[in-house]
C-alpha cells in the first residue's frame, strides 16, 4: 500500500498531483516549483521565479522588479567548459537551434527578416527561458527570439529532467508553442527528442538537438 | 490501438468565478499498441431492423429489401448478423448467425419474402433485437432500424421502457424514409442507442445510407468505452457533452461509479476515430493563486467484466486577479459554445416556423445562418439555405422562404447537430 497522502485540507488522497477529495494541488515535493510558470526555484536566486517573476514572498503573479539590476549582457552560449564543473558534467547536452522559416508564416504576420541567421543555443541552464527580451521588464531569455513579435516575452521553458532529458513547458504564452505541429498545452511539460521541432510566433522554428543524440525520452 | 486525451481550457479564473470550462479530445490511434490485453477487432454483430408496417407498402418496402439484400452479401465472412421485419410485432426473418456464404443465401430468400402491412409499434422490434443482441454480449453491437412513420401513440410507454432496457446492450443507428416519420422520436432512439438519426428524404437513397452504415459499424475496434468523470467534493457537473462530430449530451446520462465520480456512455470506438468532448464544471470558488483539479477525465474499457483505464486528462482551475489571463476565452471552448449554440438555434427557430411565429423564426434562423457562417460550417449553412434566403450571412439577415419542402426541414433538423471541427492549426 503507498504511503498515504495528505491535501493541505487535511483529507487522505490517494493521488499525488491533486487531492483525491477535493481537488486542492498536493505541496509533495513541488513546493520547490514556481507555482505561476512551474519554473523550479533556484537556490539564492532571491524572492522572484527567475523565470516569470512571480513573487514567492507575496504570491503577486508576474511581478515586476522595482529596482532594475544592472542589466546582465545576453547569456552567451559558454564557451566548451573552459573551467572544471561544479558537479558531475550531464552525460547529454542540448542544443537548440534558432532558424526563421518563412514557409511557417500566416496572413497577416510581416514579413520575416531578410537576413537572420540560424543561430545555435546551448542549453546548459538547468531552465532555460524562450522569449523575447525587455529591458524594462528585466526579462532576458536564454533562448532569445527578439525578431519575432508574436512570441510571448516569457513565452516558454526548456527545463533539464532529473534523468537528463530536456522537456518543454509553455509557460502561457499569448500566441501557443506548437511542438512537431501539434500545439502543447499550457503549464504542462513535454518531454523532447533529439530532432525536435518547435514552432512559435510567426515564422519561428527551433530544432532540439542533443549530444549523444537522445531519441527516446 | 492506444487512446490519446489532449485538454483545451483557460484554467485561469478570475476570483469569485465558478465555472470551469474544458474541450477534451479524444484520439484512437491504431499505429501504436494498446495496453496488454485490450481485445481490438473482436467479433461483430450486426442487426437489420426494418419496419415493414402498412405504410412502408409500395417502393419504400421494395427499397428496403433490395438494401437489406444488397449489404447482407457485402458483409465479411467473419461477421455476424440477423433481420428482423417489424410492424404490430416483430418477425425475426433472419436469426443470429454467421455471415457465411449459405446463412446470406437463406437470409436473402427470407428477406424476398417480406411483405407490408400492420402498424408501428417499436417496441416489439427493440425487444426482439434485444434478444438477438444478447445471444453475443462481447462482441461490437452495432444495429440500424429504418422506419417510414410514428409508432403508435398506445406503444409510447413501453418503448420508454424498452429503450432503457436496451441502453449498453447495442448501439443504434436510426434512418427515417419518407417525411411521415417524427424527428424527435428517432432521435430519443438513437441518442439513447449511442446512434445517429437521418432522413432518407427518396426510398431510392436507402442502399447507399446503409452501406455508409456498414462500412462505419465494420471498423469498429473496442466497444463498451466509458468517459469517467471525477469531480471534487462540492463541484457539480453543469454539461457534458459530445460536440464533435456531432452534439449528444450526455449529461442526463451519467451514472454514478463511486461517490464523485460518474460514467458517460460513449459506445463503440474504431480506428483513428476522434471525438471532442465539452465538460462545464461548477466548483467552489478558491481564493487567487489557489490551484485546484475541477475534473479528472479518463476513458474506461470494460472487457469480459474487466475495466481497464485507457488515458486520462485533467481539468484545472486556478484563480488570479489578472483579468488579461481570466478573460480569455480558450478558442476551443468558444468554437464548441458558438456549435451549440448553432445546433439550438436551429431547433428552437424551427419550432417557431412551424408555429407560425414568423418574426422569432426569422430571427433564430437568422443567428443561425451567422453562426455556421463565422464557424465556417458550410454543410449546415449548405442546409439553412434550403429554409431561409439569405441576405447577408455576415449580419445573419435572412428571409423566411414561402414555401420549404417538408424533407428539407426535417434534414436541417436531424443533420443540426453536426459540427464543424474546430483546425487545430489556425
Amino acid at each position: 500500500m503507498s504511503p498515504t497522502l495528505v491535501c493541505p485540507q487535511g483529507h487522505n488522497s490517494d493521488e499525488a498531483d491533486f487531492c483525491s477529495v477535493c481537488g486542492s494541488k498536493l505541496l509533495n515535493g513541488a513546493s520547490d516549483a514556481c507555482p505561476d510558470c512551474g519554473a523550479p526555484r533556484e537556490a539564492g536566486t532571491g524572492l522572484f521565479c527567475e523565470a516569470c517573476g512571480h513573487n514567492f514572498v507575496t504570491g503577486a503573479a508576474g511581478h515586476l522588479k522595482d529596482a532594475t539590476p544592472s542589466p546582465e549582457p545576453e547569456p552567451e552560449p559558454p564557451p566548451p567548459a573552459p573551467q572544471p564543473p561544479p558537479a558531475e558534467p550531464p552525460p547529454i547536452t542540448w542544443t537548440a537551434e534558432v532558424k526563421v522559416d518563412p514557409s511557417l508564416r500566416e496572413d497577416g504576420s510581416p514579413d520575416p527578416p531578410a537576413d537572420f541567421t540560424a543561430q545555435a543555443v546551448d542549453l546548459s541552464h538547468e531552465s532555460n527561458l524562450v522569449g523575447r527580451r525587455s529591458d524594462r521588464r528585466a526579462i532576458f531569455p536564454e533562448v532569445a527570439l527578439d525578431e519575432d513579435d508574436a512570441i510571448s516575452h516569457r513565452h516558454a521553458l526548456l527545463t533539464r529532467a532529473a534523468d537528463g532529458g530536456l522537456v518543454l513547458r509553455d509557460i502561457g504564452s499569448s500566441n501557443g508553442t506548437r511542438l512537431n505541429g501539434v500545439d502543447v498545452k499550457p503549464l504542462v511539460d513535454t518531454p523532447l527528442k533529439d530532432g525536435d521541432q518547435i514552432t512559435l510566433g510567426h515564422w519561428t522554428r527551433i530544432i532540439i538537438r542533443s549530444n549523444p543524440i537522445r531519441s527516446n525520452p | 490501438m492506444q487512446f490519446k486525451a489532449e485538454v483545451f481550457q483557460n484554467a485561469y479564473l478570475s476570483q469569485g468565478t465558478r465555472e470551469v470550462h474544458a474541450i477534451m479530445t479524444i484520439t484512437a490511434d491504431d499505429t501504436v499498441s494498446g495496453p496488454p490485453g485490450l481485445n481490438t477487432g473482436g467479433e461483430k454483430l450486426f442487426g437489420i431492423i426494418c419496419d415493414t408496417s402498412g405504410s412502408m407498402e409500395g417502393a419504400k418496402i421494395h427499397a428496403a429489401k433490395q438494401a437489406m439484400a444488397r449489404i447482407i452479401q457485402l458483409l465479411p465472412q467473419d461477421a455476424f448478423f440477423f433481420v428482423i421485419a417489424g410492424s404490430d410485432h416483430a418477425v425475426t426473418v433472419a436469426p443470429c448467425n454467421r455471415a457465411t456464404i449459405e446463412n446470406k443465401q437463406s437470409a436473402s430468400a427470407a428477406i424476398r419474402g417480406i411483405r407490408a402491412g400492420g402498424g408501428t409499434y417499436i417496441s416489439t422490434w427493440l425487444s426482439q433485437a434485444l434478444a438477438q443482441f444478447e445471444r453475443m454480449p462481447g462482441a461490437i453491437r452495432q444495429g440500424l432500424l429504418l422506419t417510414d412513420g410514428q409508432n403508435e401513440q398506445i406503444d409510447e410507454p413501453r418503448l420508454d421502457a424498452m429503450l432503457g432496457a436496451c441502453e449498453g446492450h447495442f448501439q443504434c443507428e436510426c434512418r427515417g424514409v419518407g417525411a411521415d416519420w417524427a424527428v424527435s422520436e428517432l432521435q430519443k432512439i438513437s441518442g439513447k442507442l449511442l446512434g445517429s438519426t437521418d432522413i432518407i428524404a427518396d426510398a431510392a437513397a436507402i442502399e447507399a445510407d446503409f452501406q455508409g452504415i456498414l462500412e462505419r459499424a465494420l471498423k469498429k475496434d473496442v466497444t463498451d468505452v466509458a468517459l469517467r468523470l471525477w469531480t471534487p467534493v462540492g463541484a457539480h457537473v453543469l454539461f457534458c457533452k459530445q460536440v464533435s462530430p456531432q452534439l449528444v449530451d450526455l449529461t442526463g446520462r451519467a451514472r454514478p461509479v463511486k461517490p464523485q465520480t460518474s460514467d458517460y456512455p460513449t459506445g463503440a470506438w474504431g480506428r483513428s476515430e476522434s471525438r471532442d468532448y465539452h465538460f462545464a464544471i461548477e466548483v467552489k470558488p478558491g481564493g487567487v493563486g489557489d490551484e485546484m483539479l475541477a475534473g479528472r477525465a479518463s476513458l474506461i474499457i470494460t472487457q469480459n467484466q474487466i475495466e481497464s483505464k485507457a488515458t486520462e486528462a485533467r481539468i484545472l482551475a486556478i484563480w488570479t486577479n489578472d483579468d488579461s489571463k481570466s478573460t480569455r476565452i480558450e478558442r476551443h471552448v468558444a468554437h464548441y459554445t458558438g456549435q451549440a449554440e448553432l445546433a439550438e438555434s436551429i431547433h428552437q427557430g424551427l419550432e417557431a416556423r412551424e408555429r407560425g411565429d414568423d418574426e422569432v423564426a426569422t430571427k433564430l434562423l437568422g443567428r443561425a445562418v451567422k453562426l455556421a457562417h463565422d464557424s465556417g460550417n458550410e454543410a449546415t449553412a449548405k442546409l439553412l439555405r434550403t429554409v431561409v434566403d439569405v441576405d447577408n450571412a455576415r449580419e445573419g439577415t435572412v428571409r423566411l422562404k414561402k414555401s420549404v419542402a417538408r424533407e428539407d426541414a426535417m434534414a436541417l433538423e436531424t443533420r443540426s447537430t453536426k459540427t464543424a471541427r474546430i483546425s487545430h492549426t489556425s
